[in-house]
């Protein structure tokens, strides 16, 4: 059906279209030019060409930030998407359990980062941490260490709060999406024999494979974004052993002042997550096309 | 007569010998169990933070929270009383004038753009709409320098506008993809019926489709408001000293973690009040919405 007026459907669309040009389409393209220079975003700025590029993949703390984003992003599979999977199917089994188990869960979805870094102080904290006393109360002296604050123990110190801020959010997603299957399918499998571990892993996980494929995009380009996790509980320290992407730029830009070399690791940061993303809808798409 | 819910529970699953039936139970009791430590973990960080607040400030810095609930005598009211001595408040009405009109301008410009993607055919629509999904995995901070730059020039460097147009900017791609897939569903006779009586485009959005939305226009609003009540990175780039939000008070705060623990301790509290009220009154929407926005 057409429209009366053919100017209306742009008018509908003209604020956001508007907004994403000036805020969105037109910073991107600046920051592509910016990577070209170097400048301290004040007075001259110098064309260095491909310079910025360069000196990025020869920065040891650069690389190693897409090394410590990448752990990350692997270790918060497993704690976030995995772990929420097996809850929701156990929720899913007990006919969605008790209101209180997934209020509990899903409650650090809502805190702000920075609320969530001083209740993990508490827990991670050397002198009186939970996490220190708990293993001096069994006997372990031996183990206890400033978890944050250690180089070898504070990415994955930082993986857990993750994982115990986002896994209720994959579980409220996967439960949401288990409801939706019909009762007879499960009831057919369970007629059969199989059991309900057998059940999930056979029946429900492909029933809803497209949520698990979506959790996991999300999971991947928000891990590659993550900024107030690491910002508020390590800045990215001790030294450097937290350190990811987002955390450099943001002090290479804005503590170094050093704009153009961080406009070039911001797209650098931008094509590898969009890459990722293509990468993954083209396997989806494929195997889509095969199913 | 204690078990006899747990029977009637079971009445429907399948004979089994007494041995299976047996392990079944122990199996379930170990879930059970299992479910409950889960939760626990889940709860005690938060549950510390409250007890951190409410207790004295020379306990905190020298025993474990835990240590409260042997010694009641230690809790206090003071360290709420400190905090709004130090003009915790107004960075709390920051947050208030940050994130209301961040979520409203969000839902009414992305509600105007979805319809048109959903309903109006127009030149260039699907491009249009391919522009807007890919904008979804873009980075922000690709665009933090420039736009920093630009408010200079526009002289709102610092302001709360500043901080509120940078998240209705970033807001947008998904809240347009969210209620487009939203729009998409709604049945094409209501909206061709609308057209014989008579009604223009804009009618037939203000009095047919948005009402029929309000589930997810509801559930986008809460998800907007818990992003930009939540942010920091956007506040720390954009608001200043003056008009900086709890969550840039609470960091600045915790730089010199230690020494002010009493007044980190209720702030962090207070800062999450609203977001768990508003979760309490529309829990079902955050299904609704997660469903929409990433399963569809």
């Amino acid at each position: 059906m057409r429209p009366h007026k053919p100017l209306t459907p742009y008018l509908f669309a003209a604020p956001a279209l508007l907004v994403f040009a000036f805020a969105v389409l037109a910073p991107v393209l600046a920051t592509g030019a910016f990577s070209l220079t170097e400048w301290s975003g004040f007075g001259p700025m110098t064309f260095t060409g491909l310079g910025n590029y360069v000196r990025a993949l020869g920065d040891d703390v650069f690389v190693g930030s897409f090394l410590h984003v990448t752990l990350y992003i692997v270790v918060t599979i497993v704690l976030e998407v995995a772990f929420g999977l097996v809850l929701a199917g156990v929720l899913a089994a007990r006919r969605g359990g008790s209101p209180w188990f997934r209020v509990a869960l899903f409650t650090p979805v809502m805190l702000p980062m920075v609320v969530v870094a001083v209740l993990w102080s508490f827990v991670y904290n050397g002198d009186f941490g939970l996490v220190n006393a708990s293993l001096s109360a069994i006997g372990l002296d031996g183990l206890t260490r400033v978890w944050l604050g250690d180089p070898a123990t504070a990415l994955l110190a930082v993986c857990v709060v993750s994982g115990w801020v986002y896994a209720g959010f994959y579980m409220a997603i996967f439960y949401a999406a288990l409801t939706q299957i019909p009762p007879e399918v499960i009831e057919a499998a369970r007629l059969d024999g199989a059991g309900e571990a057998r059940i999930f892993a056979r029946v429900k996980v492909p029933m809803i494979r497209n949520a698990v494929e979506v959790c996991l995009l999300l999971c991947v380009t928000g891990g590659f974004q993550t900024f107030d996790l690491f910002y508020v509980l390590t800045g990215g320290g001790p030294y450097n052993a937290t350190e990811i992407p987002t955390t450099y730029l943001t002090r290479v830009v804005f503590r170094d002042g050093e704009v153009g070399y961080g406009s070039a690791m911001a797209v650098l940061m931008t094509a590898v997550v969009v890459l990722v993303g293509i990468v993954f809808m083209r396997l989806r798409r494929g195997r889509g096309a095969e199913a | 007569m204690t078990t006899a819910p747990v029977d009637s529970g079971l009445a429907g699953a399948p004979r089994r010998g007494v041995l299976g039936r047996i392990v079944d139970r122990a199996g379930g009791g170990l879930l059970q169990v299992s479910l409950i430590v889960i939760a626990l973990f889940w709860l005690i960080p938060t549950l510390g933070l409250l007890v951190v607040s409410i207790r004295g400030e020379t306990y905190n810095n020298s025993s474990g929270w835990w240590t409260a609930f042997t010694r009641p005598a230690e809790l206090t009211l003071e360290n709420y009383q400190n905090l709004l001595a130090t003009g915790f408040t107004s960075s709390f009405w920051n947050t208030v004038l940050i994130t209301v009109p961040a979520t409203v301008l969000v839902i009414g410009i992305a509600a105007m753009a979805a319809y048109a993607f959903a309903w109006i055919e127009f030149p260039g629509r699907d491009l249009l709409f391919l522009v807007v999904i890919a904008l979804l995995i873009v980075p922000i901070q690709i665009a933090l320098i420039p736009i920093a730059r630009l408010y200079g020039t526009l002289n709102i460097a610092g302001s709360i506008l500043g901080v509120v147009l940078f998240h209705v900017a970033f807001g947008l791609p998904f809240a347009v993809f969210l209620l487009r897939n939203f729009f998409v569903g709604i049945p094409r006779e209501l909206l061709e019926a609308a057209r014989m009586d008579g009604a223009g485009e804009w009618k037939i959005f203000a009095t047919v489709v948005f009402p029929l939305a309000a589930p997810a226009v509801a559930s986008l609003g809460i998800f907007q408001f818990l992003w930009v009540w939540n942010d920091l990175l956007v506040a720390l780039v954009f608001a200043d000293t003056e008009n900086q939000p709890m969550t840039k008070a609470l960091q600045s705060q915790m730089r010199q973690f230690g020494t002010n623990v009493d007044v980190l301790a209720p702030g962090a509290f207070l800062s999450l009040i609203i977001p768990l009220v508003l979760f309490f009154a529309f829990q079902r929407y955050f299904v609704q919405g997660m469903m929409a926005g990433s399963v569809k």
